[in-house]
Order: structure tokens, then sequence, then C-alpha cells
């Protein structure tokens, strides 16, 4: 099944991620991922698992010398490495968009990562899933 | 359920030579287009042939326009489908692609499928300066382009982040209207999901079981019903996967004929697609074969295990478990990744898949049928796989198993079809 923004129970995540489609639909593809980096951000202090597996991510060897390298574009909880990069080193979690243009499969591929993110957080798979690997 | 073969020039270097010899290239083209023709003959429906540069012994299809250019014509029937053409435009510049898509369409009468990709390892994107956060942008905007320049007349030109193009009328066009079925390839479940909503078929290189094949074909056709908008000017609703494959009277046979096939595929593409993109490879000096035929098969699964766990530390998975084994010595039952795309090397490596006596084969792949799977694509060149082997294998498929399924694609899978592209609001060019 394909999931959609109706899948998601929070009314702020919902709405966002409605306006992503929206704007996917007209092609406005930096807006659609504008809205997906703003739920991800949101999804990060929502749910705790979603911060804890993201941080697991970035403390993996291979992951922070893939990124180093640039050969990394995709991890589990890690916002996408396209067009706009997720930054760390602040007091608060942040994405910065490194060019103007988006791709539309690029959009597509945050959107579809956002929106199966946050459904999965709220139907808590990832605390099921550290508890299931002794995490 | 339709078949084809798929290829991609594999070339093991002789274990006991550090290189090939001078006719191993000559030999494995020639033996390429007798395995096509072979497959046209008995009424396979598709030929797929990969892209790939650098790749040495995994892939030496660098030009599949000229192996199916070839194809075309000693062929009459079977279609000549690229799997696929590199769109970033470093790779091949947009004006390039029509013309050659176009030109294999004419002279094959119309018998062309486009698949397009944007490449994964660092020896390819590298040597093209295709940056690894860019390649998808750059695979969208060049094929953009590319079917602008096929379908307009003239092309009104474009300037891009990737591409600038003036006003010109790009020619020849293609036969088939308003261009060649489009694919996309990928390994992982989000491409099959990115190819229904951009109205493209799905070349899945993922190896995947019945179950999933299942579970893909419903989500894709719900998306491609509900949210397409075409990168084309017409959507080609179709899911394609693929299988090794080796077929024979018995399955002792089957198996000689698959021989160490499937295994190096799973190890020369592990080699290529790990975490370093490949950075670890000596050109002209890494020897893939002999590192493989010298693993003992025990530590090789470990070695796979290895390289498995630090692609699934990456792309999601179960690294703790598999590093655990790894470094405990436990040789057997290698749990699958959970991670698709290892997943896949992993079955291409370690499962049966499409090897078997035609029985087997039958069984094997009416669950793929009944899943409603349009294509299936058997990797038959593979490893050091002979050709007397492959050509045995393709003809008793061909002979024995082949027409009744080709049967119940017309008489119960089109309907099936029709009634899902009932009230599509979009044009559609497909060969399915």
């Amino acid at each position: 099944m394909a999931l959609h923004p109706a899948d998601i129970g929070d009314a702020g995540l919902r709405s966002l991620l409605e306006a992503a489609n929206a704007a996917l639909d007209d092609g406005r593809n930096r807006e659609c991922v504008e809205r997906c980096a703003d739920a991800y951000l949101r999804a990060l202090q929502q749910f705790p698992a979603v911060m804890r597996g993201l941080q697991r991510a970035l403390a993996n060897e291979e992951i922070k010398a893939g990124i180093e390298a640039k050969v990394v574009r995709v991890a589990p909880f890690m916002w996408p490495r396209f067009a706009a990069k997720l930054d760390m080193d602040g007091p608060e979690p942040k994405i910065i968009f490194d060019r103007k243009s988006v791709a539309f499969v690029e959009a597509i591929q945050y959107y579809e990562f956002t929106l199966n993110l946050i459904v999965e957080a709220e139907r808590d798979a990832f605390s099921q899933r550290f508890a299931a690997q002794g995490a | 359920m339709k078949f084809g073969l798929f290829f991609e020039l594999q070339l093991p270097r002789p274990y006991d030579s550090d290189t090939w010899g001078p006719e191993d290239e000559h030999r494995i083209y020639k033996e390429t287009l007798e395995q096509i023709e072979l497959a046209d003959r008995l009424g396979y429906d598709y030929v797929f042939e990969v892209e790939h540069h650098h790749l040495e012994e995994y892939a030496h299809s660098s030009a599949p326009e000229i192996v199916l250019a070839a194809a075309s014509q000693r062929t009459k029937s079977i279609r000549l489908g690229h799997g696929i053409v590199l769109t970033p435009p470093p790779y091949n510049p947009p004006g390039r692609i029509a013309e050659r898509i176009s030109a294999l369409d004419l002279v094959s009468d119309g018998r062309v499928e486009f698949g397009s990709g944007e490449s994964s390892t660092e020896l390819e994107l590298g040597a093209y300066g295709v940056p690894w956060d860019e390649k998808k942008a750059m695979w969208e905007e060049g094929l953009r382009v590319a079917l602008r320049m096929m379908t307009e007349e003239p092309f009104g030109g474009y300037e891009g982040d990737h591409v600038s193009f003036p006003e010109r009328n790009v020619v020849p066009k293609p036969l088939q209207k308003p261009h060649p079925p489009l694919w996309v390839a990928g390994g992982r479940r989000e491409t099959v999901l990115t190819a229904a909503r951009l109205g493209m078929g799905s070349l899945g290189f993922s190896f995947e079981t019945p179950e999933e094949a299942e579970e893909r074909v419903s989500t894709y056709w719900e998306l491609m019903r509900g949210e397409c908008r075409p990168i084309g000017k017409a959507v080609n609703p179709a899911l394609c996967i693929l299988s090794q494959f080796a077929c024979a009277e018995t399955d002792e046979e089957a198996v000689r004929r698959a021989g160490d096939g499937g295994a190096f595929f799973g190890f020369s593409a592990g080699h290529y697609y790990n975490t370093t993109g490949g950075r670890d490879h000596r050109p002209g000096r890494t020897h893939l074969y002999r590192e493989f035929r010298d693993t003992p098969e025990e530590e090789r699964l470990l070695m796979f295990q290895r390289r498995m766990a630090r692609r699934a530390a990456i792309h999601g998975g179960q690294q703790d478990q598999l590093e655990q084994l790894a470094g405990a010595g436990v040789a057997t039952a290698a749990p699958e990744p959970e991670n698709e795309t290892a997943r896949g090397l992993w079955r291409a490596a370690n499962t049966r898949s499409a090897i078997g006596t035609p029985d087997q084969l039958r069984d094997y792949l009416a669950k793929y049928e009944q899943a409603h799977q349009d294509v299936m694509l058997f990797v038959a060149q593979s490893g050091t796989r002979r050709h007397e082997d492959i050509m045995a294998s393709i003809e008793l498929f061909g002979r024995t198993v082949l027409p009744e399924f080709k049967e119940r694609h017309e008489t119960q899978h089109r309907p099936w079809r029709r009634r899902k592209l009932e009230g599509f609001r979009h044009p559609v060019v497909s060969s399915i």
C-alpha cells in the first residue's frame, strides 16, 4: 500500500505533508522539499526514536567516512543528502539547501522519505525494531 | 509474464593469468549476439543490456547501443532494451542520447525500450565528474531534455543547471511515437515507487521474492493510477525484475551449468557497489576472479557478510548481528540483509532463483506470474558460465516452458492490465 499524508495522525505534521504533496503536484519542487524539511525537523523533536536512530546512524564510522568522502546520500533516519543537507553542528538541527533548484525526482525522494519516516514513527515501529535488536 | 535476457557482459580474468587473452572480449561479444539471436528465434520478448564503465570483469558493456544495433540486424521480434542509458549529461549529452535512441528505433523497426539510470560507483561517477549528490538531478534533467528532443520539431532549446542547448531540430525522430517505452533502473522499493510517480517502467535489480513482487505490483499500480506525473509524453506501466538462470533436464546438470555465475555476480557487484564506491579498486590490477576463487567459500560468505554489514549500516539493517556472525566465524545460514540493495546482491550470490529443471522453473516462475509481474529477465551470462551451456539453457526453457507463459500472458495478463488501465488519463506506450 502506498502511504498518503492522511495516514499521519498528528495534525501539524499531516498539514506539512499535505502542503508538500500539493507543491509536488504543481511542480514547486523546492517548496515541497522545504515543507518536508520542516516536518523532518519537527519529527526529530517529537519522536525520540527518530532522533536516537539518527544519532546512531551518524555515529557509525562507515557512515561518517561515507559522508566525508561524499559517497553516502542515504542512511536510516538521515535526511537524504541531495539538494539539501542536514546540519547538526549548531544547537538545533537544521537543513541547509546548497543549490537553488531541486529536481522533481529529488523532491519525490524527500517526500517519500519524510512520509514513511513519520508514519513509521507514529506506529512506534522504530522503538520496536530497536528493542528487537537489543539496542 | 514475458521473458528476456539481461546482459552485463561479464568477463572474469582467467584465473592463471593477470589479464585476458587477446580474443576474450571479442568472444564474449560474439557469444552475446548468438544468445540474443537464439532467444529471438525461440520467442523470448526482451533483451536488456547495461551501460557501465570501467567495472572490469563485472561488466564489459560500455556501449550497449552498438550491441543492440548489431542485434537488431540479426533478429526479427525481440525488443531491444537499454538497461540502461546513463543520462547524467557528462556521460551522454541528451542530444546524442536522442539521436542514438531514435536511430536504433529506426533500424530495428521500432523495437527499442529506453531504460535510463544514473550509476552508483565511484569508478564511473568520479571518471565523468558526476557528483554523488547531484546525479539524481542530472539524470532527470538529461532525460527530460532528451525526451523533448525526440518529440519536439524543432526542439525549442534549453538552459538548465546541467544542460545548455540551442534551438535545433534534432533528427532523426524515433519510429515509436511519441517515443519508445520508458524505464528506470533501481534496486530499492523507493525507486520502484518513483518509477510509478514518473510514469516509467521499473527495471528492478533487487532479485525480489514473489511476496515482495506482489506488494510492489500493487503499490506501483496504485501510484501509477493515482499520482503519476509523467516525465515523458507517454507512460509505460510495467514492472520487470531479474533472476539468475540456468535450465537443464536434471537438477544436477542445471546447477553445473549455472556454475559460479551467481556467486561471482554477487561477489563482483559487492566489490564495486560498496561503501567506498569501488575506490579500493586498482584499475587494470585488481584480479577479481582470482580473489573470488582463492577465497574459500565459507570465507567468501564471511567477506560478503562484512561487506553487506557495512552496506547495511549505511542503508539500514542488522549491522551488529552480521558483524557478530562474521567475528565469530559463523559461516552458515547468513540472514538476508535487511537493506534492499544489500539483499539483492546477497540473493544474486546465494539463492537458486531460476536455476533448475523445466518443472522447477515452471513452479518458481508461476509465483511471479500470479503476482502480476510483467517481465522476468534472466541473467544467463554470468561469471564463467560456458556459452554452450547458456545456449542449451535458453533453448530448453524456450521450448518447454516459455510457450505456456506466453499464452497465459495473452489470455490472462493482458486482460488484467486492460482492466488496470481503464480510465487511465495518460497516453500509454508499452510493449507489455
